[in-house]
């Protein structure tokens, strides 16, 4: 389900089934990094995008969870949140190297995918990239909940 | 005094009623529109996406079809891809089915997670026989959509998805 009223009348509907958030986690810099955290935002978002429609009964993808480096370490909050109000399992989809040791600090489990510099590639190329990328993630996806349920 | 020229009472009804009446027609419009639509319709039913499959090498094992098309949507053109599951059944008629499952939505797969001549759905394992029925007792409470289908230059196309009305 994406973040939109007409999918949280749903959400609100058929909890039990909708069960699974999914958090971007983008960092974002106006300096030396700018470009490179932009194309990490638009490579998650469209990752993101894809395993929604996927999985669109049971996953809800959130807004971005976007840091500054002082602000970085209050992203559990957002899962602590979301298990509060009841959803079994939170996936945090990055492609910020930081995260890949953090699923206990995160409170959820992580799923890392490298970044790959979208740049100005043809939107016909970048389309296959992303569907390429995207289809291996859906197992990952598929796994986390096996493993939860463990 | 022979002719009257039209008095500001008329002048007033005679523009009123031509308001009116415009207004009526703007209100009735769509009305008729809505009333003639099944054709209108029928029109828009008949608009087939092309995709890259061959039509000589389906089987009758569902084989994965994506395609993409544009479309536009008020102001802008967006660029929308689409899946469908493609065999040939029994009768050799190509069957194309809609991966969306009936649940909730999510995408289903042939034979997904072992299933044997299923479809089946990883969210919350719903199943459907080969035909796009729902096996009772898993979420799902309908079958699987339709796609009609064409063939041009020996390669398949698809159009809107439909109920199925399998029983
Ligand atoms: S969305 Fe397919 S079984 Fe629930």
């Amino acid at each position: 389900m994406n973040w939109n009223g007409k999918d949280a009348v749903l959400v609100e509907q058929q909890k039990q089934y909708i069960d699974t958030v999914i958090i971007p986690l983008v960092p974002v810099d106006f300096g030396a990094e700018f470009k490179r955290s932009a194309e990490q935002y638009e490579f998650v978002g469209l990752l993101a995008d894809f395993l929604e429609r996927q999985f669109k009964g049971r996953i809800v993808v959130t807004p971005p969870y976007a840091y500054v480096p002082e602000t970085a370490d209050k992203a559990p909050l957002w899962s602590e949140r979301a298990q509060l109000a009841g959803f079994k399992h939170v996936f945090f989809l990055t492609s910020d190297p930081a995260w890949r040791q953090s699923e206990d600090e995160l409170q959820g489990a992580v799923i890392f995918v490298p970044p790959v510099p979208l740049g100005d590639m043809e939107e016909s190329i970048k389309r296959s990239l992303i569907a390429d990328q995207a289809k291996q993630l859906v197992n990952r996806v598929v796994d986390k909940w096996q493993e939860n349920f463990e | 005094m022979g002719k009257q020229p039209v008095s500001r009472r008329q002048f007033l009804n005679y523009t009123l009623t031509g308001v009116g009446g415009f207004m009526a027609a703007g209100m009735l419009m769509p009305m008729v529109r809505f009333a003639v639509d099944p054709v209108l319709k029928g029109e828009a039913a008949g608009e087939f996406h092309p995709t890259q499959q061959k039509v000589a090498d389906l089987t009758d094992v569902p084989v994965r079809v994506d395609f993409s098309y544009e479309q536009t949507d008020a102001w802008y053109t967006s660029e929308v891809t689409s899946t469908a599951w493609v065999y040939k059944n029994d009768q050799d008629e190509i069957v194309a089915l809609s991966p969306i499952c009936k649940h909730l939505g999510c995408t289903v797969s042939w034979e997904g997670n072992d299933h044997k001549d299923r479809f089946f759905c990883p969210c919350h394992n719903g199943l459907y026989e080969k035909s796009g029925k729902n096996v009772p007792n898993t979420p799902p409470l309908k079958p699987l959509d339709v796609y009609p289908t064409a063939e041009k230059d020996g390669l398949l196309q698809l159009g809107k998805p439909e109920a199925n009305n399998i029983v």
